[in-house]
């Protein structure tokens, strides 16, 4: 049996995978004190050794949508494989880009908390590794390390998610090609699907 | 909308739903949020408790009392047991005086008229010898001095009224009793009646009952006497007195019933109790008193004056004093600083010199020097000084102001030995039981002290100072309450360093090792560096 669309395939199939896989994309650790690991579908927030509980509610709705994607991901599969229709998806994509540019966001929302709240330190500007935070209260001085950390597991899931454009390529052009042999390209079916 | 993704969306609602169901999220929503608040607060109020110091209250002036006095080689007491009167001879003899047998006659008194100061008594005595009137009291008359009313003889005697008033309702209501105190014929008589007008007072022996009269002792020792007291069946001394060696002196006592007394006295009967020292020898026990006692100290048993000098600036208690023939008299004994003397009780004078002469008369001492015991076996000799402490047990009171259980397994120092492992309940306090070991001079030796508190042992140094225990390296235990690593990095100040960072894994227990070189800097403010998760705090904080 020949596949069809084999770039996207490809795509949909380690798009599966890196969800279905229950790691943390990124680690944010102030100080030691406060560590939170995040990805997409989990979440944990421990302040002190301790977890906090309100992680696994964030969590249960994360991994809701985890299950929501991997099924959809599942059909879409499905689709590609058995039904040879083009299907392009942008989750994984969409996911992924914006924790690049979190630490950034966390930053000026910080340094805006401490500028209302006249919190005598100033948040660094960390958008990968470490940082050190300063703060002095009387006699009593405190350095803290930011450390954020993005994992192995979100370069893979970044990576993936770019491969989203050589899928839609790869779509487009066989539906361009079809349009061009005859009317069959026409129908409907043959769109792409699975817009998420 | 196809299928499978509405299936998609029911089953991540599912998730959701069955999630807040099993976790009861509606009731539990309050802890979500102020669950990282009471984190902080529950962190920061262990976190305030989390040092503990093994602090014990050693009595360390009456340790240093004690140290000090081995320290100048000067011992603790030195006792002086006066030298056996092995071969004294000698005696003491009473010379009894001679009093007629009989006296037969009337004292006759007559108030002459008086006013409100003075009254005049005048005394005509009916006897063929002098008789001298020593006192006259009465409720409201007293005598200011002597007077001497010749044989056939009268007197005029003056009496101070002290209550006019008084005087006269009583002396008219025939009630004013006089007591006289006279001395007839050489006999001392003390007689009582009524004043009245005219009163009549009959002397007569034998029928006296009683009086005073003074007895003339000899001391044929070749040592000092002195003479406590003595009683018999018809006499008492009335108050000691001291017969230098081979001479005399004159005893007032107080004669119950002459008849009786001389009686006895003239058959060797008048047993009498008596309490004499002897040349530095206290003995008491029966004598009897006839031309003469003769009180050979080393034939008996009694009590022994023993001058000690008290080296220290303190008062020195001695619980017990035992040996095979002594024993302290009436324990405990109090030793002010200085010169001054204990009294024991001598079985056997003989066994006790003999042992002392051999050296194997020993002792157990108990002494309290500022709160501290201390219990000893020593070699009595006649120069007994505590100064070879070696093998005597101290023990040493101590508290644990502390909320926790401190064990003490050891405390070893080149002077001092701890004997048995001891635990000082919570804010209780326990006696904690030393072997001397060496007598070499304590200050700048050091002193280390096992301890366990919480389930943590802890090794404590100190160097003997003049005026204390000085810490040099004291281990103190820290908690960590958090559930994040934690690391003291460095505690200084000018006098306290920390000398090796420690870590300390979460909600366990570290040990804090610091060398202290001025112990009034645990009292100061001190620098501390912690490293808690990746989050290094720099403070100041006073302990």
């Amino acid at each position: 049996m020949r596949i069809k669309y084999p770039i996207t395939l490809v795509y949909l199939v380690l798009g599966l995978a890196v969800v279905a896989t229950p790691l943390y994309w990124w680690t944010y650790d102030f100080g030691g004190l406060l560590i939170i690991g995040t990805s997409p579908f989990q979440f944990v927030i421990t302040l002190l050794g301790t977890t906090l509980e309100i992680s696994g509610l964030i969590t249960a709705v994360l991994e809701a949508y985890r299950a929501y994607l991997i099924i959809t991901l599942a059909r879409n599969i499905y689709l590609v494989t058995m039904k040879d229709k083009p299907v392009r998806t942008y989750a994984l994509t969409s996911l992924s880009i914006p924790y690049l540019i979190y630490p950034l966001i966390i930053y000026y929302i910080a340094n805006y908390v401490f500028g209302v709240y006249h919190v005598p330190a100033k948040y660094p500007l960390v958008l990968m590794d470490s940082g050190v935070m300063g703060m002095n209260y009387g006699d009593t001085n405190i350095l803290m390390t930011i450390t954020i950390t993005p994992h192995l597991i979100y370069w893979v899931a970044l990576a993936i998610g770019l491969m989203a454009i050589p899928a839609a390529i790869e779509t487009r052009r066989h539906n361009k090609s079809k349009q061009a042999i005859g009317s069959e390209a026409r129908n409907p079916t043959t769109r792409p699907q699975g817009n998420i | 909308m196809d299928i499978i993704r509405l299936i998609a969306i029911l089953v991540a609602v599912a998730i959701v739903v069955a999630y807040i169901v099993i976790n009861n999220v509606p009731t539990n929503i309050h802890n979500y949020i102020t669950q990282p608040i009471s984190i902080v607060n529950d962190s920061l109020s262990k976190i305030s408790s989390s040092v503990i110091t093994p602090n014990i209250e050693l009595n360390t002036q009456g340790l240093l009392s004690v140290l000090s006095s081995i320290n100048n080689g000067a011992g603790l007491l030195h006792m002086h047991i006066p030298s056996a009167p092995m071969n004294a001879t000698g005696g003491l003899s009473f010379e009894v005086p001679k009093l007629p047998t009989s006296i037969n006659g009337t004292l006759d008194m007559s108030v002459q008229p008086y006013n409100e100061r003075t009254m005049t008594l005048l005394i005509t005595n009916h006897l063929n010898c002098t008789v001298v009137i020593n006192n006259i009291t009465g409720n409201y008359i007293t005598m200011n001095r002597q007077y001497t009313v010749p044989p056939q003889g009268t007197a005029s005697i003056a009496l101070t009224i002290t209550n006019a008033q008084a005087l006269y309702q009583s002396y008219t209501a025939g009630e004013e009793a006089i007591t006289m105190n006279l001395t007839a014929c050489g006999v001392g008589i003390t007689t009582e009646g009524i004043l009245g007008k005219t009163t009549s007072v009959q002397l007569s022996i034998p029928n006296l009952s009683g009086g005073y009269v003074r007895i003339v002792v000899r001391n044929n020792y070749p040592f000092m006497v002195t003479i406590y007291n003595i009683t018999g069946r018809y006499i008492t001394l009335v108050s000691p007195v001291e017969v230098p060696p081979n001479s005399t002196a004159s005893a007032e006592f107080h004669v119950w019933n002459y008849t009786g007394f001389y009686a006895l006295y003239q058959e060797g009967e008048e047993v009498v109790n008596a309490s004499m020292n002897l040349g530095g020898t206290v003995i008491s026990g029966e004598f009897i008193l006839s031309r003469g006692i003769n009180a050979t100290p080393i034939s008996t048993g009694g009590v022994l004056r023993v001058n000690v000098e008290n080296p220290l600036n303190t008062e020195v208690i001695i619980y017990e004093l035992r040996g095979q023939y002594i024993e302290l008299a009436s324990p405990p004994q109090v030793v002010p600083p200085g010169s001054s003397y204990i009294t024991i009780n001598v079985s056997n004078y003989l066994g006790l010199y003999r042992g002392i002469a051999m050296g194997n008369e020993d002792v157990l001492i108990k002494l309290g020097i500022n709160g501290i015991n201390l219990t000893m076996v020593t070699p009595l000799s006649t120069t007994a000084g505590l100064s070879d402490l070696r093998g005597a047990i101290l023990s040493i009171p101590v508290e644990n102001p502390t909320s926790h259980a401190i064990t003490i397994y050891n405390i070893t120092s080149p002077i001092l030995h701890l004997m048995n492992t001891t635990t000082i309940p919570p804010i209780g306090e326990t006696v904690l039981r030393f072997l001397m070991t060496n007598i070499t001079n304590p200050v700048g030796k050091n002193v280390t002290i096992l301890l366990g508190i919480m389930g943590v042992n802890l090794t404590e140094e100190f160097t003997i100072g003049s005026t204390g225990l000085e810490p040099t390296i004291i281990e103190i235990p820290i908690k960590n309450p958090l559930g994040v690593p934690m690391e003291i990095i460095n505690i200084t100040n000018q006098y306290v360093h920390l000398m090796a960072p420690v870590e300390i894994p979460p909600n366990s227990t570290g040990i804090l090792r610091l060398r202290v070189t001025n112990a009034s800097a645990l009292n100061e403010y001190v620098n501390v560096t912690v490293m808690v998760g990746s989050t290094m705090v720099r403070l100041r904080v006073r302990p």
